[in-house]
């Protein structure tokens, strides 16, 4: 198969570079995703941050690079904010026709931690899913060919990056690509308790890492402060942005005494509190300030998911889960790689605007804005697709069944306990040397197969990899990455 | 089928040592790897170079010693030498460092070479397959044989539970060993060795049952499969070995009326029964070796040794089973002549990289578990 792009994923930052990029070129879009639940997009509860109409652009700027830690590349988050806040009025907005709540005056702005303003728009407490159904629709509307429930493998190319070898419906085959965009999302799955949805393998980031592009900040990744500690689910920092509190087993809050800004202090302060907390005890998110006769209207993702036992009590147990990584595939401006022809978008990139930590609601932002940059970006830039001589090759019978889980337990297990929220240096020493060990399994079992688990299970151990040896590096606690002696 | 030269088997391409390897070690050219990597164990006298069998011309021709695993480990443990620098993959350097002197030190050059059929049995699995088997049988009707192609824990585990490792030239004494002990044995983790050895023993394919760990309850057995099973058969295999067929066998013979083909015991049994010889690595190196001039042999081994004994043996005809990709061990691979490069001058400049560090007490069981083996 030949096009001129070729995009890997279907989220937010997939879908928007594969809309903008079918305007002018042939575009093939490979997702292992069928519905619009198994996006990272899709599960995105906050919103998507966008300049208010009555702020200058100043303030949400410095709301990200405050957050960043002064890490952030501040040409990059003039972007972000600029440009960004039009693109959701232009694209989301006015092309896509997604519909976020309003009020009287206009869109109904939510604050979450750490913005210094309400500026965040929503749709309910299930804006992703919104804004993924709208893509999907568009998506399906425009020329783009998707191949839905296919995964990229492996990326080939010898100088660059000519397409991709592909499998799905018990085909393996050769994508090439006079451009090639990965925006696979999150690596949940690298952890295990993740918010993300299942089969967050951090697959771009990993494989063109093994392609030889450059791959930077991986050390930051993102803790949620609280995930339900049993199942998992995300309770919302909007919860706590209407007022629900944080309390020990015994009922007192705790946030006071590690930010002034108590609940809505940086999300990493907050993580780190609830994993003390969790030392010797339980933390949970008091939902009695919220809980009214308004709460299942305004938060139904919430309130589904909660037991009765929970709503009556208010008391939901909570514990920081893996969220997002801020680094990633180092891109410019418009989502190029350091290697020819090949683009990142969304989490897989790291564009410069999270620096060390990453602010609210910007995720779905940051998509959107390079999204639509490197689909057009590389419409018009596109090659003429190189060919490839890459055969498919199988040459090993099947590993039994369940192996695949066993090993990513394995992985889940050491980056939990060396390489979570809080790291130290022993640790991390130990982390690397089992996970060099595991790599070098895990080569063996995914060569000379073409089963996407078992190159799933490659990838999140690369990347697995990929953190631990920046956490290494980087011996200082800066945002979301905590270093102790 | 041609035995090429031992160039560099580029079969899957990607830059594979994500700072594992500095960069300046990448793209040497091969004159000056060859004179710095002399240069550097000039230098370094008090240290030994082993090469596994399996391992690539460009790193064996720096090796002082070759063999396979546990001749290795006892060179290693005979040798000297303060530094014992072990091309070849991880639980190979593990029974290094066990079986040496508290001063030696073992040192990899790559990380990354690890076995995949060692990582088919990792010690919490194996922990917990024993636990729900003896809930069925008694714990002391059961003796666990371990093949020396496993991690220093699961031969930690075998000590613990009154077993004996073994290799695959002495696998059948071990399991008479063990069925002296009691009436059934637990072999890990390599399925095809086990029942090849079975076979060679008189047992047949009534007498065992296979055990996989990925199965929800018993290793997909019933109580009473397994009450009956002599052997219990972990679900591991070695990669390499798994992909010979028996019609690679077949086809040779179509190809080679007079080629001998002798294959690995880790081969599945069928390739097993349809070769005419089948033996461990010094086996096979000894029966080329000893073959008349003008011979034939195909070989179902890992391919670097297949290149090796047809470039010592020029007045025999030796060839490989299958194609070099088929043949090709992945995990041994990660050893490269630049890795070997950067551990040794690393260690001139007196900084010791890759040491495989074994737990005290894992050591000691391991060591228990090897002593237990030599001693049948």
């Amino acid at each position: 198969m030949k096009t001129d792009v070729l995009v890997v994923g279907s989220g937010i930052a997939g879908a928007s570079a594969a809309i903008r990029a079918s305007e002018e070129s042939d575009v093939v879009v490979v997702t292992e995703a069928t519905r619009p639940d198994e996006t990272n997009t899709g599960w995105a509860q906050g919103g998507v941050a966008r300049r208010a109409p009555d702020e200058d652009a100043d303030a949400f700027v410095d709301d990200v690079i405050e957050a960043g830690a002064g890490e952030g590349d501040e040409d990059a988050v003039e972007t972000l904010v600029r440009e960004g806040s039009r693109v959701v009025d232009d694209f989301l907005v006015e092309e896509l026709g997604v519909e976020f709540d309003e009020n009287g005056d206009g869109f109904d702005l939510a604050r979450e931690g750490g913005h210094s303003n309400r500026r965040i728009l929503h749709h309910g407490d299930a804006t992703g899913r919104a804004v993924q159904v709208a893509l999907l629709r568009r998506l399906a509307e425009s020329d783009a060919r998707v191949l839905e429930g296919h995964t990229a493998l492996e990326l080939v190319g010898d100088e660059g990056v000519d397409g991709a070898l592909v499998v799905g419906d018990g085909d393996a085959f050769v994508v090439e690509a006079g451009a090639t965009v990965l925006a696979t999302g999150g690596i949940g799955d690298v952890y295990g308790r993740t918010t993300n949805p299942p089969g967050a393998t951090g697959d771009g980031v990993a494989m063109a890492a093994l392609a030889g592009a450059e791959v930077e900040d991986t050390e930051y990744v993102q803790f949620h402060p609280t995930a339900h500690a049993e199942r998992g689910f995300l309770l919302s920092e909007a919860l706590r942005g209407e007022g629900a509190v944080l309390v020990d087993g015994d009922g007192r809050r705790f946030m006071d005494a590690y930010h002034e800004d108590g609940e809505l202090a940086p999300r990493d302060i907050v993580a780190t509190a609830v994993h003390e907390v969790n030392r010797d005890g339980q933390a949970y998110l008091d939902l009695s300030p919220v809980i009214d006769d308004g709460f299942a209207d305004e938060f139904p993702t919430a309130y589904e998911n909660l037991t009765d036992e929970e709503t009556d009590s208010g008391l939901v147990p909570v514990a920081p889960s893996e969220h997002f990584l801020c680094g990633g595939v180092v891109v410019d401006e418009n989502g190029r790689s350091s290697i020819d022809r090949l683009y990142a978008a969304g989490e897989t990139a790291r564009t410069g605007v999270h620096g060390a930590n990453r602010l609210a609601s910007t995720s779905l932002l940051e998509g959107l804005t390079w999204g639509l940059r490197a689909g057009e970006h590389a419409a018009e830039n596109a090659a003429e697709p190189r060919s490839v001589d890459r055969e498919p090759d199988a040459f090993n019978g099947d590993m039994p069944e369940g192996f695949v889980d066993t090993k990513f337990d394995r992985l889940q297990k050491v980056m939990w306990e060396k390489a979570g929220p809080v790291r130290d240096e022993d640790g991390l020493r130990e982390a690397r040397v089992e996970l060099q060990r595991l790599r070098g399994e895990v080569k063996s079992y995914a060569r000379g197969r073409l089963s996407p688990e078992l190159h799933s299970l490659r990838n999140a151990v690369v990347v697995g990899l990929l953190i631990v040896e920046a956490a290494l590096e980087n011996e200082e606690t800066v945002g979301c990455h905590r270093r102790v002696a | 089928m041609s035995v090429t030269d031992d160039a560099e088997l580029s079969l899957w391409k990607y830059s594979d040592s994500l700072g594992a390897l500095p960069e300046e070690y990448e793209d040497i050219p091969e004159e000056e790897r060859l004179e710095r990597t002399e240069a550097a164990l000039e230098e370094l006298d008090d240290t030994v170079v082993l090469g596994h069998n399996y391992q690539r011309h460009s790193v064996t021709r720096h090796a002082d010693h070759l063999g396979d695993s546990l001749q290795l480990s006892r060179l290693a443990g005979e040798a000297d030498a303060r530094n014992v620098v072990f091309c070849g993959v991880t639980f190979m350097a593990e029974t290094a460092d066990i079986v040496t002197d508290e001063d030696q030190r073992v040192i990899m050059p790559s990380m990354e070479a690890s076995c995949p059929m060692a990582g088919m049995a990792e010690d919490i699995q194996v922990d917990g397959a024993w636990n729900e088997l003896t809930e069925v049988v008694p714990a002391e009707d059961v003796t666990p044989v371990t093949y020396v192609n496993s991690y220093a824990s699961l031969k930690a585990f075998t000590a613990e539970n009154g077993g004996t490792c073994c290799t695959s030239s002495n696998a059948s004494d071990a399991f008479e060993w063990a069925l002296d002990q009691g009436e059934k044995i637990l072999f890990t983790p390599d399925k095809h060795l086990a029942h090849n050895t079975l076979h060679e023993l008189g047992y047949g394919d009534d007498d065992f049952v296979v055990w996989d760990p990925w199965e929800d309850e018993l290793g997909g057995n019933t109580p009473e499969e397994i009450r009956e099973a002599t052997f219990i058969l972990w679900e591991g295999f070695c990669q390499v070995h798994e992909r010979f067929e028996a019609s690679d066998v077949a086809d040779v013979r179509d190809a080679h009326p007079d080629a001998n083909v002798i294959v690995h015991p880790e081969c599945r049994r069928e390739v097993v029964e349809a070769a005419d010889y089948d033996g461990s690595t010094s086996t096979i190196i000894e029966k080329v070796e000893n073959a008349p001039k003008g011979s034939k042999w195909s070989i179902g081994t890992e391919i670097h040794l297949v290149k090796r004994l047809a470039r010592e043996n020029p007045d025999k005809e030796v060839f490989g089973l299958c194609g070099e990709e088929c043949m090709d061990c992945n995990a041994m691979r990660q050893i490269d002549p630049d890795f070997l490069l950067y551990a040794l001058e690393e260690l001139a400049d007196g900084n010791v990289v890759n040491r495989i560090d074994v737990d005290e007490n894992d050591k000691r069981l391991a060591e228990q578990a090897l002593d237990t083996m030599l001693s049948i």
